[in-house]
């Protein structure tokens, strides 16, 4: 039956309760989605994204308005297109995350974020938003205004959304476990707000903040367990008093100088830090690192310069005893960069639970004056010093694995992998990674994935695996 | 491990009987109340549920009584073969049963599996795939689009 040809007027003829179990028993499906009850196509769409799931609102008038009993995090979360249509896209996106949200009938929001190129001209819509979240007792709030990157003419800081929702408006702030601004104006003392109305915050992440100067993360009974503070240019200081926090990350322009003071963190077990190096080597004699950082209880730990010798000054006198995961995140050049390297590596001599050693570097590639092809010479003389960088070092890491991220067959990341190929001992993972965001470079890198397999298949310490990625 | 014999009575809407094990049974938070109130002595008659339907969902929850011991990756991978295999047409008849039987685990998968298949797919696509007929005009669909543009046409 189901092959048969059906004219249409054939069909109309049929009963219609035939009709129907004709087409289960053909198993040809009519519309049948739709016809599960609300409840049920409502759970579906909350299994969605929010953005997929408002697309659903056009399949037909069934699925107009389901959305309005979306519960998952609300994810407003795009980019504009066309710099030259710029304030119309936003005056659209405004009026949907508005319409969205005062149409949204569940009685809590778990999450909402906001991310588009928006300004203080919208801050009465902003408000509002975080009015109606905090209303609906939102656990975890995220306002991300950065500018849009094809935008020339792009305001700056005069025109950031200056935090200016009220506190005393609401207590249901209280439910606040993660805050996330970026892009924000927002000040110590606000942030101070937060931790002080909000006792069951575990995550706190400002970025790009450019008024803020003094943070002070203190209290006996804070919860906060991670706390990250990237690209604030006006920063100062950094106080935590904080007996939960976890992580601590910090990220600056190296020409800022912060003044970090981790007083009592006993929780404290991973840090990131990139920023300046060279001034708190020459004026505090390497002591700014180290006072800040509880080296003895740190787990994870990742370090980023783009100067592999102010790195190496300031963390060379440090002991890490129970380090297992370290990240260096370096620049590196040929082919003053190789013998500095090294150098990191001494420290990691010392660490005698050290598991996993990573490496995020970004090297320069020389090419022949074709510029298409690497030179052969510049990588012979890379796995030359690095066997015997790696034979100097006698087998004395301890490491099980190393990832490279960033691997693009230079002369200086190809004498770090051999390098530590050599010099570890039980050395079972090697693993040679890409970067989020190299999409650009696609193609070095895929000529570095091509020359990584050959080279590793070539110098394989025994019973080790590797993983090209 | 000594388990009660006890055996539930199952009829379904095509006339179908099955026996099922009390420990599977109750994978059915519906059943498992009437066990409870004492109301599953007799058959229980399932009304909107075909035989076929109600053997896929008993040898499901048969699945995961027996791999109660097993990781949780491995329940995992179990359920995911079992859902890979279930067309379209069964998969709507699946959700309608296991919410009416109140299965939690398995009302999760199947929708889970129908939000799967939505997934990256344009509004056309998605109608395409499930038959769903557009009763908007042009004029109405262009309107709802240009309401929530941010959804549909800026770059993810």
């Amino acid at each position: 039956m189901a092959g048969n040809m059906v004219l249409p007027s054939t069909i109309e003829r049929i009963p219609k309760k035939i009709c129907r179990k004709h087409l289960y028993n053909s198993k040809e499906h009519d519309d049948r989605l739709s016809e599960l009850s609300e409840d049920l196509l409502v759970r579906i769409l909350c299994l969605l994204p929010l953005k997929e799931a408002l697309r659903t609102c056009v399949l037909s008038r069934r699925w107009r308005y389901l959305c309005r009993f979306f519960s998952g995090s609300l994810n407003f979360d795009a980019s504009p297109t066309d710099p030259k249509k710029l304030l119309k896209e936003r005056e659209g996106y405004v009026g949907s995350v508005t319409r969205f949200l005062n149409s949204h009938k569940p009685e809590t929001i778990d999450e909402l974020r906001v991310c588009f190129d928006l300004t203080q001209q919208h801050r009465r819509f902003i408000n509002q938003w975080i009015d109606i979240a905090v209303m609906k007792k939102v656990k975890r709030l995220e306002l991300d205004f950065e500018p849009c990157r094809l935008n020339n003419r792009r305001h700056r800081d005069s025109e950031n959304y200056l935090f200016g929702w009220k506190f005393s408006s609401s207590s249901e702030i209280r439910f606040l476990t993660g805050l996330c601004l970026k892009h924000v104006v927002v000040s110590g003392q606000i942030l101070e707000s937060f931790l002080s109305n909000c006792p069951l915050l575990e995550t706190l992440n400002v970025a790009h903040s450019n008024q803020l100067t003094h943070i002070n993360v203190c209290g006996p009974s804070l919860r906060l367990k991670h706390l990250h503070i990237s690209f604030c240019n006006c920063i100062k200081s950094i106080e935590v008093h904080a007996p939960n926090l976890v992580s601590f990350e910090y990220r600056g322009e190296e020409n800022i100088a912060v003044h970090i003071n981790l007083k009592h963190v006993p929780q404290l077990c991973d840090v990131s830090y990139a920023g300046q190096w060279e001034q708190c080597v020459v004026t505090r004699a390497a002591k700014r690192l180290p006072s800040f950082l509880p080296t003895s209880q740190l787990v994870n730990l990742r370090l980023q310069s783009p100067s592999i010798k102010r790195l190496l000054i300031s963390i060379q006198p440090l002991e890490f005893p129970n380090l297992r995961y370290l990240t260096y995140e370096v620049r590196i050049r040929w082919p003053q960069s190789p013998s500095e390297f090294i150098g990191l590596l001494m420290p990691v001599l010392n660490m005698h639970v050290l598991h996993k050693l990573k490496f995020e570097v970004e090297a320069e590639m020389l090419m022949e004056e074709d510029g298409r092809r690497p030179i052969i010479k510049a990588r012979s003389s890379g796995i030359i010093n690095g066997r015997a960088f790696g034979d100097q070092l006698a087998k004395r890491l301890m490491l099980r694995e190393v990832e490279i991220v960033g691997f693009v067959g230079a002369a200086a990341d190809t004498c770090i992998l051999l390098c530590l190929i050599y010099a570890a001992r039980d050395l079972d993972t090697v693993v040679i990674n890409r970067r989020d965001g190299d999409e650009c470079k696609m193609e070095e890198l895929e000529e570095g994935r091509r020359f990584a397999l050959e080279l590793l298949s070539q110098e394989r310490p025994e019973g080790a695996k590797y993983v090209v990625l | 491990m000594a388990s009660t014999l006890k055996k539930i009575i199952l009829k379904s809407c095509d006339g179908k009987i099955l026996e099922v094990e009390e420990a599977v049974a109750v994978q059915s938070q519906m059943i498992k109340n009437m066990i409870e109130d004492d109301c599953a002595n007799e058959e229980i008659p399932l009304p909107d549920i075909t035989g076929e339907i109600l053997s896929m969902i008993i040898e499901y929850c048969k699945m995961h009584v027996d791999g109660e011991n097993n990781s949780n990756n491995e329940l995992i991978a179990r359920d995911a073969d079992f859902i890979t295999r279930v067309d379209l047409n069964t998969l709507y008849y699946l959700i309608v049963a296991a919410n009416f039987l109140n299965v939690k685990s398995l009302l999760d998968l199947t929708c889970q599996r129908v939000a799967d298949i939505i997934k990256g797919k344009s509004p056309e696509e998605i109608r395409l795939t499930f038959n769903i007929k557009n009763d908007f005009t042009p004029e109405e669909e262009e309107e709802i689009r240009k309401k929530n543009a941010w959804a549909f046409d800026y770059k993810d």
